[in-house]
């Protein structure tokens, strides 16, 4: 499919983002496609996850826009960007250890199956028809993942690999027209890691959907991605398909080469907290 | 559904025992305890809502308890109306006051929440304490009337057994309230902005919204207790709404557990009937302190779910023993 | 944000007409509540640096802290009134002491809880302080008195009069803050117990003994508090009771001033105390104690992170 062929989910213009007197990010410049996995990458610091939390509106943006399906949401509140399709997942795990784990992405379906405390109280048809169908839906997106059979264990005995998978079920589960995913493969060991890529693969090829993907991990990244943007300081360092950005020597002088493969697995930006 | 019955059979086992518990216990005296217990529970039910499913810190949820009772106070004995206005009145200012004080108030966190509903509750209390034309000041409401027993829709709860029997219908009620809330979208919700902000907010979860939902309807609770003691009591005080009374429900709520409705249940039985046991020491009344102070410490350290957590703990230790002794004889042992 | 407008007119209204009413009252009557103001305002700024000193080094509120001045308050009386030691001696003891149970309650109900959340250590705090107090009070129920450190004779300062026990409390406070200030910034170990609140692990990894430094705080803690209890004892004596409105209002204190900034915690005790000593003197001494906390709520709900704070303070 060419770059034309897929409609444009999200496009940010000119994003900036400060946080006192560093500029995070700086006017930059972002679109993200369906289907297809538009991955975000660059050294420690260069402000990959700020561009996701900007996008899903956990940090203000000094300047800019972020047009989701041709609407600006610069302004609404992270829930309702949550309740329009941005969805995303963590890259410090946030699953609730309070709930199972079908709970978990029952929680994932609250966009999109509705029904009043009211329905719930006095257990209306409604409230019984909506249960159901939400925990369908939840089933459907565990099974998707692969971890349908630990439904009914607490979150929080699952084992980290398998705790990733369920954020990312709890994410698919909401039906997202835009899924962003912050380093979905820290943690992960490598057989982990190349099943999760299989994943992304099929959310976009099986599911259709537009995939924002934050990475470290370079196989990973240039496996699954259809286009690329790098961040070096804030700033875009440039931009393409995975093969235009391998051979890229500015990319290959600022990122990789400078960076230690051992690092790759610390994943983690100083500043993101 | 196993699901189904798992959450409502404690409900019908509990409904039970309140039913045959006047049976079971001869005097009035027993029976005002377990009265106070219900009353207590009702609150303490709300509070874990808000604390332990929501995560959200309240320490002045006495001042809420005490508005209804004053509220309904004056509107009965002074303005002489009937006592459904008192309840309502009692329940729509817990509500306007709960938003008012909710809505800038949630939007903190940790130690500025405790804070405000803190200072909050101190504020409220200084008021029952000082503006003797409207409450009747330190000595309490005694000053300006007896406050009537309860009648409700022609029906007069003048025996202490048809009051027993009335509050313990609306702690059941309640529960019910409390455990089809939980067992639904918006628990869900409740328990994802707990445990993490960002993640239940990226969900689509209006975490401002169901913050300020789940403090009023611990004010409706602490109300609707409020309500009930003072037509009970037929006196109210300053000393039973201040910050020590607020320390006490949260006590209830963390010695019975916070991640379970019946955790409030336990808690508020244990801590009500507690000092009627203690009452044969000398110095009971300085004890009592220290000992509520002591569950606060032993319980958040030692055991964070509290007693529902650990006997839970313990059932499923001890189901587990009796899978391994059974072993392969029996397939799987049955559920609850 | 209509409603925030609201509520802030319904409790600044009042304050207007405060000022109305002030202006209307003799310029002694003012200095006389300033004076008092300042003398209570120590207090608060005492306990206030309390509070900071631990929340600096482990992020934790101490709900605690007013029982320490308590401690420090009961504690002098024990050693001067009963053991009968001169009061300067028996001051430094009870401060030793309260130090060492702040230590020891450190020891056993906080260290133990490293992984704990907000919420569960406040919760610990609360329990502390109820039991801390319900053993004085289980000891006694009396108020007790401490001698003026140099007599009792009122100094008389522009038709205004205080006593010479004041000019003890702000001089020994000021000498605290500045202590403080000192040992924060100058001093290793200040600057390690600064390390561990900003970065726990990383204080660790560059040799901070981060169990030790807590400890230390909590000793600190009590030091500051015993020190506020035992100078104040001798104008508003003292009882098991004591600590929990002090507790609160040096915590109310500590708000205003910016949660973690010794300097605005010291500042938010001085404001708070001429607040409610005019408001006591001008408006109603009945709610006296009210005022702390209105002033609390107003700035809980418009500017959370403190009057001298960074922006940031509310996600703290």
């Amino acid at each position: 499919m060419t770059e034309a062929a897929r409609d444009i989910m999200l496009e940010c213009r000119g994003v900036t983002v400060r946080f006192g007197g560093v500029t995070a990010l700086d006017n930059v410049n972002f679109t993200a496609r369906k289907p297809a996995v538009n991955a975000i990458i660059g050294p420690n610091g260069a402000g990959k996850t700020t561009l996701l939390n900007a996008i899903s509106g956990l940090v203000n943006m000094a300047q800019g826009e972020i047009l989701f399906q041709d609407k600006d949401i610069a302004g609404l509140p992270p829930f309702k960007r949550g309740r329009a399709g941005v969805v995303r997942t963590f890259q410090n795990l946030e699953v609730f250890t309070n709930m199972s784990v079908l709970e978990n992405v029952m929680t994932g379906c609250h966009r999109r199956v509705k029904y009043s405390v009211l329905d719930a109280v006095i257990k209306t048809p409604r409230y019984f028809r909506s249960e159901r169908r939400c925990r369908e839906l939840a089933m459907e997106a565990l099974d998707f993942v692969g971890i349908a059979h630990m439904a009914d264990h607490a979150a929080a005995e699952l084992p980290f690999g398998s705790l990733r998978l369920l954020e990312l079920a709890r994410a698919i589960s909401s039906d997202p027209d835009l899924l962003l995913l912050d380093e979905p493969a820290a943690g992960l060991n490598m057989r982990e890691t190349r099943t999760l890529g299989q994943l992304i693969a099929r959310i976009r090829d099986e599911l259709g959907k537009a995939v924002v993907l934050v990475e470290h991990d370079m196989d990973l990244v240039m496996n699954i991605s259809d286009t690329i943007i790098v961040l070096q300081f804030g700033q875009e360092l440039t931009r393409g398909t995975p093969q235009e950005v391998q051979n890229n020597p500015d990319v290959i002088a600022a990122y990789l080469g400078e960076e230690d493969d051992d690092d790759q697995q610390q994943g983690p930006a100083c500043r993101q907290n | 559904m196993s699901g189904f019955r798992k959450t409502y059979l404690p409900l019908v086992l509990f409904a039970a025992l309140l039913a045959i518990a006047p049976e079971a216990i001869s005097k009035d005296y027993y029976l005002k305890i377990l009265t106070l217990c219900c009353v207590h529970a009702v609150i303490v039910a709300g509070l874990t809502m808000l604390l332990g499913f929501a995560g959200q810190i309240s320490l002045g949820h006495a001042a809420f308890y005490g508005l209804a009772a004053y509220a309904t106070a004056r509107v009965t004995v002074v303005h002489g109306l009937p006592m459904e206005a008192g309840l309502g009145i009692a329940i729509l200012l817990a509500v306007v006051v709960a938003v008012l004080i909710g809505i800038p108030s949630l939007r903190l966190t940790g130690h500025y929440l405790a804070m405000a509903t803190l200072g909050f509750g101190v504020i409220v209390y200084l008021v029952f304490k000082g503006a003797t034309e409207f409450t009747g000041g330190p000595t309490g409401f005694t000053l300006i009337g007896r406050i009537p027993r309860l009648e409700l829709f022609g029906y007069s709860f003048t025996s202490e057994i048809s009051y027993y029997y009335l509050v313990a219908g609306v702690l059941l009620a309640v529960l019910l309230l409390c455990l089809n809330i939980i067992n639904s979208r918006t628990g869900r919700a409740l328990r994802a902005l707990h445990t993490s902000e960002n993640a239940a907010q990226t969900a689509g979860v209006d975490i401002a919204r169901y913050k300020l939902f789940v403090f009023v309807l611990s004010a409706v609770f602490a109300a609707i207790a409020g309500f009930l003691y003072a037509h009970w009591h037929t006196h109210v005080s300053p000393s039973s709404f201040n910050f020590m009374v607020s320390v006490k429900f949260v006590t209830m709520v963390v010695l019975g557990g916070m991640t379970s409705i019946w955790g409030a249940v336990v808690g508020a039985f244990f801590l009500t009937i507690l000092p009627y046991f203690l009452q044969e020491f000398e110095h009971f009344h300085d004890v009592e302190i220290i000992i509520i102070g002591l569950i606060l410490i032993i319980s958040m350290m030692f055991m964070p779910e509290g007693i529902v957590g650990a006997v839970d703990k313990g059932r499923r230790f001890v189901l587990q023993l009796l899978r391994r002794s059974k072993g392969a004889s029996s397939e799987e042992p049955s559920h609850d | 944000m209509s409603i925030i407008e609201l509520i802030s007119f319904i409790l600044v209204h009042p304050l207007v007409q405060l000022y109305e009413h002030i202006t209307s009252i003799p310029a002694t009557s003012h200095l006389q509540f300033l004076f008092t103001g300042l003398n209570v305002g120590s207090m608060y700024g005492l306990t206030a640096m309390g509070f900071t000193v631990i929340y600096n080094t482990t992020g934790i509120i101490n709900f605690a802290q007013g029982e320490f001045v308590m401690l420090g308050g009961i504690l002098s009386f024990v050693f001067y009134g009963l053991v009968g030691l001169p009061l300067f001696p028996a001051i430094c003891l009870a401060v030793l002491a309260t130090m060492a149970v702040g230590v020891f309650i450190e020891r056993i109900t906080i260290r133990p809880m490293k992984n704990a959340g907000i919420i569960e250590l406040i919760i610990i705090t609360i329990g502390v302080s109820i039991v801390v107090r319900g053993i004085a009070q289980l000891w006694s129920k009396d108020t007790f008195k401490l001698p003026h450190f140099s007599g009792e004779t009122p100094i008389e300062l522009f038709g205004a009069k205080f006593l010479p026990q004041s000019l003890w409390i702000l001089g020994i406070t000021l000498l605290l803050l500045v202590g403080l200030r000192f040992f924060f910034t100058r001093t290793l170990l200040g600057k390690g117990m600064l390390a561990c609140s900003y970065d726990r692990k990383a204080a660790y990894l560059v040799g901070v003994s981060v169990e030790k430094m807590v400890m230390l705080s909590f000793g600190l803690a009590a030091l500051v508090g015993a020190v506020g209890g035992a100078i104040l004892a001798p104008i508003t004596w003292t009882s098991y009771d004591k600590g929990i409105l002090l507790g609160l209002k040096g915590f109310a204190a500590c708000i205003l001033g910016g949660l973690g900034n010794p300097f605005g915690a010291a500042a938010g005790g001085i404001i708070l105390g001429v607040l409610e000593s005019f408001g006591a003197g001008v408006i109603s001494s009945t709610y006296k104690d009210a005022f702390a906390f209105i002033i609390l709520l107003l700035l809980l709900f418009v500017k959370p992170s403190g009057l001298f704070g960074k922006a940031s303070a509310e996600r703290a």
